[in-house]
């Protein structure tokens, strides 16, 4: 072997040190025996067809193209993870190169830890010359919108490709697509087969609602909708929560709470569950709707409280705040996404507040009915 | 000049030593970093460092699978009071907490019967359903669940203990377990369990 696979990425992204294109060529990125990072294509006889050095460290393959030709990130001296491309004969060069003098005009995700991009929220948008605005994602994916740089329209917080400025039309040809958005109240969706259960879970409708002397939850749906086929996406979702109030022991005294807690800290720890998940954690729990030869994803998700604050207090009173952003990513990094809220509020005496209680996108807070 | 030499000197001399104390410092031995697991200030760096070396070190681990369990069977109350914001980084500021972790994450199978009081133990925290399964809240269940096979006989005891949540907690690390020992042991306790959404789980796994 002219070059060592990378060990896997660490996280739940599982970038793979191999990739293998439609002729049986096998795409490795890894280090030479010099311990340099490099690429190498092998035919599928095993024999090399060509091996190149990578301009950056840690290369990480993403498509093989029609050609032969590889794409691959890499993090250059900027501590950036630049695009670039490897051609049949393992020629290296930016994949989206300046016409004029051939440097590097595409998107570089900022990566200045030198770990796996899944592991840093690295979510800046950056504005390309061609009126695209590129979002990088927590999983290494680069979001695409089009719209203007100010202005209407030049809002990308939310998801690539519903913004009100995106313009699908103006995607690569042939890339594929994906639509995310969240339901909040009413039934779920026709095609949902999946049921609400776990921990402090009751009833089956989309809202907030109060399971006694169990929680106080949001009950929500999430829907995406992919131009080719619904297995070939994964759902991932993280979550920020910040919790203060008051909780009371079973002496009736109140102890004050004020808390936050960031499901980063264990990366891809809130991906819902779908059948066969590589996680442990998911055995027998399957939160995913996403059948082959379909279009639309469900997944079902119940944020909230436990009534129960601890082994010996429940809660009195209490403000929660949660902010979840929700996305669906394609193995060539391709990721659309929605940011979406809670707000729980509980009054002295364990009482839920359902006026100051709110879910919903930033933009569609939606009251308690 | 001769000055200037005899600095250079003695800065060098500085330098070694200060480079000697860091190596020792970077080389305790695993009786000195279980003394710094139990201490309040320490304890999340000697976890650090206690991980990597009983990875690498079998006498270490044999070290901590002595020392763990008596921490271990102190319990959550003897975690130290923390105004400390951060979830992830108030429950690393407890030596109970980390020995636990170490416990799980090194598969220390002596510490399981330390471990089984504090199955149904949660931390304080949100309700994140996909958490809630995985047990991130539930650190002893979470450590019973990362031993595999050698936490069955303990799991077993405790899903006849006649404690429902410890019961179900017991059910939910048997499933996350998955092998063919834990699998027999749910299969066995399926007639007897009522709660529909338990059933469904234990079915899903037995049908994978």
């Amino acid at each position: 072997m002219p070059i060592t696979a990378s060990p896997q990425t660490f996280g739940t992204d599982g970038q793979d040190p191999l990739l293998l294109g439609k002729d049986g060529t096998v795409y490795i990125a890894g280090y030479n025996s010099a311990g340099n990072d490099s690429l190498a294509a092998l035919d599928s006889s095993g024999t090399v067809k060509w091996t190149a050095s990578s301009p950056g460290k840690s290369p990480r393959l993403s498509t093989v193209m029609a050609d032969g030709s590889v794409v691959f990130q890499s993090m250059q001296a900027d501590d950036a993870m630049h695009v670039l491309i490897a051609d049949s004969n393992g020629n290296v060069s930016p994949l989206f190169a300046s016409p004029t003098d051939g440097s590097d005009i595409g998107p570089a995700v900022p990566n200045p830890f030198y770990y796996a991009p899944a592991l840093f929220q690295l979510n800046n948008a950056s504005y390309w010359t061609s009126s695209t605005w590129y979002v990088p994602d927590g999983s290494g994916g680069i979001d695409f919108t089009s719209g203007p740089i100010s202005g209407p329209g030049s809002d990308t917080d939310c998801s690539a490709w519903t913004s009100a400025g995106g313009e699908p039309q103006r995607q690569s040809v042939g890339n594929p697509t994906a639509t995310v958005m969240v339901n909040f109240t009413g039934a779920q969706s026709k095609g949902d087969q999946l049921t609400f259960s776990g921990a402090g879970a009751c009833g089956q409708n989309l809202g907030l609602r109060y399971c006694p002397n169990a929680s106080w939850s949001f009950y929500i749906e999430g829907v995406a909708t992919v131009s080719d086929d619904a297995s070939k996406w994964k759902i991932r979702q993280d979550a920020v929560i910040t919790r203060a109030g008051n909780t009371k022991d079973t002496q009736g005294v109140l102890h004050a709470v004020n808390d936050s807690f960031n499901s980063k800290v264990i990366p891809g720890s809130d991906d819902p569950c779908v059948l066969n998940d590589t996680n442990p954690g998911c055995q027998g729990v399957v939160s995913v709707q996403q059948p082959a030869g379909q279009k639309t994803i469900y997944w079902l998700d119940h944020p909230g409280s436990l009534y129960q604050a601890s082994a010996d207090a429940v809660w009195d009173s209490l403000l929660e705040n949660g902010l979840f952003n929700s996305k669906a990513c394609n193995r060539f990094g391709i990721c659309a996404n929605v940011k979406w809220f809670i707000k729980l509020e509980v009054d002295p005496g364990s009482v839920l507040n359902c006026a100051q209680s709110l879910d919903g996108t930033l933009d569609n807070p939606i009251t308690c009915p | 000049m001769r000055i200037s030499c005899r600095m250079i000197a003695t800065m060098v001399v500085v330098g070694w030593w200060s480079c000697l104390n860091a190596t020792a410092q970077n080389h305790l031995a695993p009786s000195e970093l279980v003394q710094k697991l139990r201490s309040d200030k320490t304890t999340d760096e000697a976890r650090k460092q206690l991980e990597l070396l009983a990875n690498s070190d079998p006498v270490a681990k044999q070290y901590l699978a002595a020392q763990l369990p008596p921490m271990i069977q102190l319990g959550p109350k003897s975690c130290p009071q923390s105004d400390i914001v951060d979830l992830d980084a108030r429950w690393h500021a407890c030596p109970w907490y980390n020995a636990v972790e170490l416990s799980g994450k090194l598969r220390i199978a002596e510490t399981a019967t330390a471990l089984a009081p504090w199955i149904s133990w949660r931390e304080e925290g949100p309700l994140l359903p996909t958490l809630e399964a995985q047990l991130v809240f539930h650190p002893a269940a979470k450590a019973l669940a990362a031993m595999g096979d050698p936490a069955i006989p303990i799991l077993q005891q405790v899903l006849s203990s006649g404690n429902p949540k410890d019961h179900s907690v017991a059910v939910r690390v048997l499933c996350i377990i998955h092998t063919e020992r834990a699998k027999a042991v749910l299969r066995e306790d399926l007639p007897r369990e009522t709660d529909p959404a338990v059933k469904t789980m234990i079915k899903n796994v037995l049908r994978e």
